[in-house]
């Protein structure tokens, strides 16, 4: 179990300074990529980086095409879903790419960790790590999604009212649910696999020399990227499909 | 050894749940993959357009499971011996 360094240690405001600072890289690494893309931009002849992002936004595009009744609707969300889409893309491969930790000695007091915390991790201290490999991220973004899609419907209250009780146990139950399993089927997926590729670094060799865990580890990397890709998809894709189910426009068809 | 009594009920806890968490997985995986197999059969030119619906449906049959198994791993390492 990995244990992060953290600020204000103790109190309610203690807060994680690895997963804010590797978000705060994953925004980065998002932004300085599209400005790359749009830097020398060709409407003729275009090339490189310009033909990938196009793709990507035209790949966005159609998915909120698919799930969304309204075109007002659909162009509410576009530039949503294809930011979402980058996002998740960078932030899911960054626990792949390269991972940071730090060995104490279990009876120190540094970086707001206290000795327990150290000894449950066994002395070991992320450093790097992907940000979404965190509960409390992966649940904040499903939050931020269910306040943007409520935020949405209450434009049209008595729609919204009627829409909520409509089938009287499941409608109410649905609100909860679905945010819920919304954050942590990306937290599990990304967890699991960065928790499993740890063990098997740091599994000790056969005989003392064989390293049996190398096409495991390969084969695990290859799956783990691969899973990586997926969940940012299907996170985009039931973003917009729960923004498109609260929004009540004129020209919608449920 | 009431305390490696109660690390070792939990290890079996754990145990438990990644085994049924299996099962569910691997059922529902089999039915979608099923289908978009005999989709696939009846017209071999709409392999491309199906392969999304196919890997969305695993992505979500696979939620819960794979909730579970983080759940498991996280009793594993801080409840149960290891």
């Amino acid at each position: 179990m990995p244990v992060f360094p953290t600020l204000f240690p103790g109190t309610i405001w203690q807060t994680n300074v690895v997963v804010i600072a590797t978000i705060f890289l994953t925004g980065l690494i998002v932004f300085v990529l599209l400005r790359l893309a749009v830097a020398r931009m060709d409407m003729r002849h275009p090339r490189g980086l310009q033909n990938l992002v196009e793709w990507a936004f035209d790949f966005s595009e159609s998915m909120a095409k698919d799930v969304m009744p309204s075109e007002e609707s659909r162009r509410f969300v576009r530039p949503l879903a294809f930011i979402m889409l980058l996002f998740l893309f960078v932030a899911n491969w960054l626990g792949l790419i390269m991972t940071i930790t730090v060995h104490f000695d279990p009876h120190a007091h540094v970086w707001g960790l206290s000795p327990s915390d150290l000894q449950s991790a066994k002395g070991d201290v992320e450093l790097f790590d992907s940000p979404t490999s965190n509960m409390s991220m992966a649940l904040g973004l499903a939050i931020l999604v269910w306040l943007i899609s409520h935020a949405r419907g209450l434009r049209h209250p008595i729609k919204w009212f009627r829409h909520l009780l409509r089938h009287p146990p499941f409608g109410l139950l649905e609100e909860i649910t679905n945010p819920l399993t919304h954050g942590m089927r990306l937290f599990g997926n990304i967890f699991a696999g960065e928790i499993l590729l740890g063990l098997l670094l740091r599994a000790p060799f056969a005989f003392h020399f064989i390293p049996w865990q190398l096409p495991f580890i390969i084969a695990w990397l290859l799956y783990s990227g691969f899973v990586a890709t997926i969940q940012a998809y299907v996170f985009s894709i039931l973003m917009c499909l729960y923004i498109g189910m609260k929004s009540f426009e004129a020209d919608s068809q449920h | 050894m009431q305390l490696d009594m109660v690390k070792a009920i939990y290890d079996i806890a754990v145990a438990l749940l990644l085994g049924l968490a299996a099962v569910g997985s691997g059922v529902g995986d089999g039915m979608v993959m099923s289908k978009y197999v005999e989709g696939v059969a009846r017209q071999p030119e709409a392999r491309g357009s199906i392969f999304g619906s196919a890997l969305l449906g695993v992505a979500l049959v696979e939620a819960f499971p794979v909730i579970a198994l983080a759940f498991g791993i996280i009793i594993l390492f801080t409840k149960g011996a290891f």
